[in-house]
């Protein structure tokens, strides 16, 4: 499966993320107004926070680090905070953990097999909605199993080369975008990816 | 009142600076600029490259080098479409004497901007020794500052001021550049911009999402 095809848009996504179903009804409309079409496709692995990388023992910044740590998770609540008002979720939802690989699992069986994109928009706000709205995630194959009819294997097979292929083209962080050979980690850039889509005219957002 | 940290080093910092201007100049307000001087090594590890772009010397992992060279590449892209230069540094600088040169500027907006704005250029460019005191000292006079004292500052009262500077911010919650302050309210990052216009117009709508969408007409 080509992820990267000139004049797509592939769309990369974490199903167990509030920042990725706030980028969701942005990059459908960013679609629909410039024609585009999309492939929607899982992530299931990401970089994650690196600064936790390297040799910790006898660290003489390891004070530091706490402290710029804290920090760092601090700013984390209050972007979640933000998150849940910007969706109108209750906080306590927004901050669901669940595992979405069976989720993903039924992701990837719509974009192998070509399903026409409402219905693949249909199916991730279906997943995002169970999770953070009705706290009812849809978190196994027999729920997943009740919404689509996936070959379970090919399917387990096709995520393993999506996750490879993606980390190859370096997209680590979800949502994730490629767009004409550009790659873009996070909805802040759906402005710029617009000026690109509708033929770069005009000056660029920055 | 927008108060905003940067640090010269950091390139989205760089990037933030024109649309930071801009939100102000919109709204017809100062801005009260202060430096976070950043530890990148703490978390992004350290690495030198020679002239021709070789590394040289590392202590990053594969994950840190992933995440290093995205963010230099997503930087430099919006610089790029500014017209701006970007040049990938080759060794994490210590830019706290910058930083102290940004205090020293605090006692006059106009030539701030002034300084900021010939120090990243140049810095960028990789056009300056921001760890020679006798360089900053030239921008300041450059940006139009009287710099007598400022020899003294830099190695006294200003680097006490830089140095508890930096662990207030840092208790205070704020780790990155940029970072913006309104009203208390802590935004960090230039994707915020919509938010903080938000905030500096009165809070009124919902609040806006984050969005890279400031557009400099021709």
């Amino acid at each position: 499966m080509n992820l990267f095809l000139d004049g797509r848009l592939l769309y990369g996504i974490n199903l167990e993320s509030v920042s990725c179903y706030a980028s969701l009804d942005p990059t459908r409309r960013l679609v629909t107004d410039t024609g585009v079409p999309v492939l929607i496709v899982p992530m299931i692995s990401e970089l994650g926070n690196v600064a936790s990388d390297g040799d910790k023992s006898n660290d003489p910044l390891a004070d530091y680090k706490a402290r710029r740590a804290k920090a760092r998770r601090e700013n984390n609540q209050r972007e979640q905070d933000r998150l849940c008002a910007l969706l109108d979720i209750d906080a306590s939802l927004g901050s669901l953990e669940y595992n979405a690989q069976a989720a993903s699992l039924g992701l990837v069986h719509l974009a192998i097999n070509s399903a026409p994109p409402e219905e693949c928009w249909e199916y991730v706000d279906q997943v995002y909605r169970a999770a953070f709205r009705d706290g009812e995630p849809i978190d196994s194959l027999e729920k997943v199993q009740s919404l689509v009819d996936l070959d379970v294997a090919a399917c387990e097979s096709a995520l393993q080369e999506i996750s490879d292929s993606m980390g190859e083209e370096g997209l680590f962080s979800s949502p994730a975008y490629w767009v004409d050979g550009e790659r873009f980690h996070g909805r802040q850039h759906l402005p710029l990816m617009r000026w690109i889509m509708t033929g770069r005219s005009g000056s660029p957002p920055v | 009142m927008l108060t905003v940290y940067i640090d010269i080093k950091s390139p989205y910092a760089f990037v933030a600076k024109d649309p930071t201007y801009k939100l102000a100049d919109d709204f017809g307000i100062d801005i009260d600029w202060y430096p976070l001087t950043l530890n990148i090594g703490s978390f992004l590890g350290t690495a030198q490259k020679d002239d021709s772009g070789k590394v040289v010397k590392s202590e990053r992992s594969p994950r840190q080098w992933a995440a290093a060279k995205y963010a230099y590449m997503d930087a430099r892209r919006y610089a790029n479409l500014r017209g701006l230069t970007l040049k990938g540094t080759q060794k994490i600088w210590d830019s706290s004497l910058a930083a102290i040169g940004l205090l020293w500027a605090k006692r006059d907006p106009v030539k701030l901007r002034t300084y900021l704005d010939i120090t990243y250029e140049r810095f960028w460019q990789r056009e300056l020794d921001i760890e020679d005191a006798s360089v900053i000292e030239t921008l300041l006079a450059e940006a139009g500052f009287d710099t007598t004292g400022f020899a003294d500052y830099l190695a006294g009262e200003g680097r006490v001021l830089h140095d508890e500077l930096q662990d207030q911010v840092l208790d205070a919650g704020y780790f990155g550049v940029p970072t913006y302050v309104v009203d208390g309210e802590a935004y960090f990052g230039r994707e915020h911009l919509p938010r903080v216009r938000w905030h500096l117009g009165g809070c009124e709508g919902p609040c806006p999402d984050i969005a890279n969408d400031t557009v400099f007409e021709p």
